[in-house]
């Protein structure tokens, strides 16, 4: 059975999901294509948020780690032989394991998941002992990261309990074949379909996955951690987004691109966390600590902002379908929630101009140092204005983006406004003149014409090509009234 | 077909592949391995110039400057229409740079980042350089506006793209390899702490897939045992030139990894067409894919496999005959 998830709202890049009774349900994102060199493939379940650390060790039994064990070390080699990567992922919502393999391999490798999956061991074994002490260990290094993690997802700072009955209970609840999930990062032929399909997983498990609390996170507070043993700043937060998954990325982008322009981070990472949220690390020095304290509104000051939010989002959409190995996160996560996953590579001008309100709670470690390093911080205005001047440079290819351009117009314009905005075309040589005046003309009558824009408001100029300009630039652009 | 799935010019590499966006590096080596503070003082100069920042913020072009080995690089990754513009703009930047490096408008770079330490000492470029005017005006001239840079684009690339990019980097690239020299303490074994381990192979013929395919095997397999088996060292970077490759290995037991590294590499290698597969996960997976695009573009090979490459056991072990390898490690 097909189930076709997107159409709606001109989503371009929607999940088909494939359910056949006894096996796991079949996630493919068929617009990623199917030509690419490489496909992803993961094997993810539920879990519930408590069970993050015993999740990863599952995972790690699941991917045959242990291969000092003989079946393991079958399993690993017949791994190699099929070129496959593999990545472990675990978050509260679930985990997984991810295999990267070559396109032609894609049957095989979901055939060597489920072989991994029969040799799960079902009692006390070597195998867990050794993982077992292999996370103990890890345990007893000190990490900040991991630690802040740990306090962020409001979870008490006690090592898990890694006792064999615990993992047994675990692995019979969510690795069931009716509550996996195998996902794809591109999509699947039909014979591909019907020959995984075909592939046996006999396990012998029980689901109960329906039983699954929601994942409901508790409210964070926002702490001030005195930190006088580093210099750096370190701060973990939970920083609200918007509900839909595309705009919760653009709202990414739009943060990152802010931040690291007006006061770049030393180190950061940042994650989504569940519905709403975004999880973020970094260390910063005073500058880019204070720009964390005082951003409230995350929207475009100008269209120049605006635009460069778009290019940034635009290439992080083409990375994500390119390369979805890298982002787990990102197509794990709502498949494991139920969610639709309706990505695109642009958003409605407007989005970016109205903006998000940008609201971060978490651990902020810091000490007068920092505080003494933000002298040369100058404060961002209260608020950014409301409307944006519009101000478009545009290079090709293609047709100028004349309706993006009348959207921002119809804004930003008010009758009162006595200067009339400006078209622009930069010639070369005189030669090109009469050329690009006709040009200029045509694109102001459609702009009238099409997109209601009043004459009054819109003149057109030639201006010499500046030394490194692009010739076939033009530029819209009006001013404040 | 040729034309449609891979170029490859003396001085600007392009392979293309259907992946929305592109991975870019412009690259040039370094005389004897040393002068980073001097090619990162013109390299950080041009790419400040301010209608090329306004550009790369507009257009989301990201890039960021690297020393690997013996050649500085600058890499990023753009759409395709980012790149156009942004690439137009630098050969306006290239002829502005020495109009802004008179008005003293590039700021210099004395201490480069940590990162490039290895580096550094192993080429000794720790002297003090000469960051004048003239100096920095000779440097830019020699490769940027004389066409002493390579450059590398991977993705999905319009022919627009590909002929501006070949009027960015005009020339073509040094044919000259600067091996690091020994450490002059290398006599007293290394002691522990942060050290190199530094091993490389370079080819008795002509490089070719086979010969890349049981090359990187042998490194590979040999990272594996260092990392997963021995557990002593799991940093490495590769460094390709035309004939052959590095491995900087960093590690804080250097010693130890040296003798694991000598062991591993005492045994017979026997390159193996099981492996194949991996080897072509690991040109396509997306931490590699400048890496592999800049090695293909260095030994000259056209087109990166677009399937899982056929190669015979007999000519990987043709390939693999008769590699000169050294290895020797130091402290940092």
């Amino acid at each position: 059975m097909g189930t076709s998830l997107w159409g709606l709202l001109g989503l371009i890049y929607g999940q088909v999901i494939d359910l056949q009774s006894g096996k796991p349900r079949l996630v493919t994102f068929p617009e990623l294509g199917s030509k690419r060199p490489l496909l992803w493939v993961a094997l993810a379940w539920r879990h519930p948020p408590a069970y993050q650390e015993l999740g990863r060790i599952v995972a790690f039994l699941v991917a045959q780690e242990d291969t000092i064990n003989p079946s393991s070390a079958a399993l690993r080699r017949q791994l190699g032989s099929l070129g496959g990567h593999l990545s472990l992922w675990s978050m509260p919502e679930g985990a997984a394991v991810c295999l990267t393999v070559p396109r032609s391999m894609a049957v095989e490798a979901v055939g060597w998941l489920y072989a991994a999956l029969r040799a799960l061991p079902l009692q006390d074994s070597l195998a867990w002992q050794r993982l077992r002490q292999r996370a103990a260990k890890a345990w007893i290094g000190f990490s900040l990261r991991q630690e802040v993690e740990w306090l962020l997802r409001g979870r008490p700072l006690l090592p898990p309990s890694l006792d064999w009955p615990q993992a047994l209970a675990y692995i019979q609840r969510y690795l069931a074949p009716e509550s996996l999930h195998i996902i794809f990062g591109g999509g699947l032929s039909f014979r591909e379909k019907f020959q995984i399909g075909r592939l046996p997983l006999k396990i012998s498990l029980k689901s109960v996955s329906d039983s699954l609390p929601s994942l409901v996170t508790p409210p964070l507070p926002d702490t001030l951690i005195q930190n006088l043993w580093a210099y750096p700043g370190y701060v973990g937060l939970a920083v609200e987004g918007p509900l839909s998954w595309k705009e919760r990325l653009a709202f990414r982008e739009a943060f990152l691109s802010r931040w690291q322009r007006e006061a770049p981070p030393l180190q950061w990472s940042m994650q989504l966390k569940g519905r709403t949220h975004l999880l973020l690390q970094a260390r910063v020095d005073g500058r880019s600590y204070a720009f964390l304290r005082r951003l409230s509104t995350l929207a475009a000051q100008d269209s120049l902002e605006a635009r460069a939010w778009q290019a940034a989002f635009e290439l992080f959409f083409r990375k994500v379908c390119a390369h979805p190995e890298e982002y787990p996160d990102l197509w794990i996560t709502p498949v494991l929630m139920g969610d639709t996953l309706g990505l695109s590579d642009s958003l409605p001008a407007q989005v970016w101009q109205s903006g998000w309100p940008f609201r971060a709670r978490g651990i902020w470690m810091g000490n007068e140092s920092l505080a003494s390093d933000t002298v040369v911080f100058a404060p961002p205005p209260a608020r950014p204005p409301a409307v944006a001047v519009p101000d478009f440079l545009w290079t090709g290819p293609g047709l100028p983006p004349l309706g993006e351009w009348a959207a921002a117009f119809r804004l930003f314009w008010k009758p009162g406004c006595s200067r009339p905005c400006e078209l622009s075309a930069y010639y070369r040589t005189a030669r090109e003149r009469k050329r690009l005046t006709q040009y200029l003309h045509q694109l102001r009558l459609e702009l009238i014409q099409t997109h209601q824009i009043p004459p009054e408001a819109l003149e057109i100029y030639l201006r010499p090509l500046p030394a490194g300009f692009p010739p076939k630039a033009i530029r819209f652009r009006c001013f404040s009234c | 077909m040729f034309q449609l799935l891979g170029l490859w010019a003396q001085a600007l590499c392009a392979y293309t592949q259907e992946t929305g966006y592109i991975q870019w590096l412009l690259f040039h080596p370094l005389e004897r391995g040393r002068g980073e503070a001097v090619a990162r003082t013109v390299a950080e100069g041009l790419f400040a110039d301010s209608l090329l920042r306004q550009v790369a913020y507009t257009h989301g072009v990201r890039y960021r400057f690297r020393r690997r080995g013996q050649w500085f690089c600058v890499e990023g990754e753009a759409t395709p229409e980012g790149l156009f513009t942004f690439f137009h703009v630098l050969r306006g930047a290239i002829q502005r740079f020495p109009q802004r490096l008179q008005q003293n408008a590039i700021p210099l770079v004395e201490n480069p980042p940590e990162l490039s330490r290895s580096f550094q000492v192993a080429y000794e470029d720790t002297l003090p350089v000469d960051l004048s005017p003239l100096a920095l005006t000779q440097y830019f001239t020699r490769y940027w506006q004389a066409g002493g840079v390579g450059g590398v684009l991977r993705g999905k690339i319009p022919m627009p793209l590909l002929h501006l990019g070949r009027e960015v980097v005009a020339g073509s690239v040094s044919e000259a390899y600067w091996p690091p020299q020994p450490p002059p303490t290398l006599s007293s074994p290394a002691h522990q702490g942060p050290g190199v381990v530094y091993i490389r192979w370079q080819l008795n013929g002509s490089p070719s897939l086979a010969a890349w395919a049981a090359l990187w095997q042998q490194a590979d397999a040999l990272l594996h045992y260092l990392c997963a088996e021995r557990q002593i060292a799991c940093q490495a970077q590769w460094v390709p030139f035309a004939k052959g490759l590095e491995l900087w290995i960093e590690t804080g037991l250097p010693y130890a990894t040296y003798q694991a590294a000598q062991d591993f590499l005492s045994r017979p290698f026997r390159p193996s067409p099981q492996r194949l597969p991996a080897f072509f996960t690991w040109i396509h997976r997306a931490e590699n894919f400048l890496l592999a695009g800049w090695w293909a573009c260095l030994w000259q090979i056209p087109q990166l496999p677009t399937a899982i490459p056929t190669l015979s056991p007999k000519e990987l072990r043709r390939a693999a005959r008769g590699w000169q390898l050294i290895a020797y490690t130091w402290n940092l």
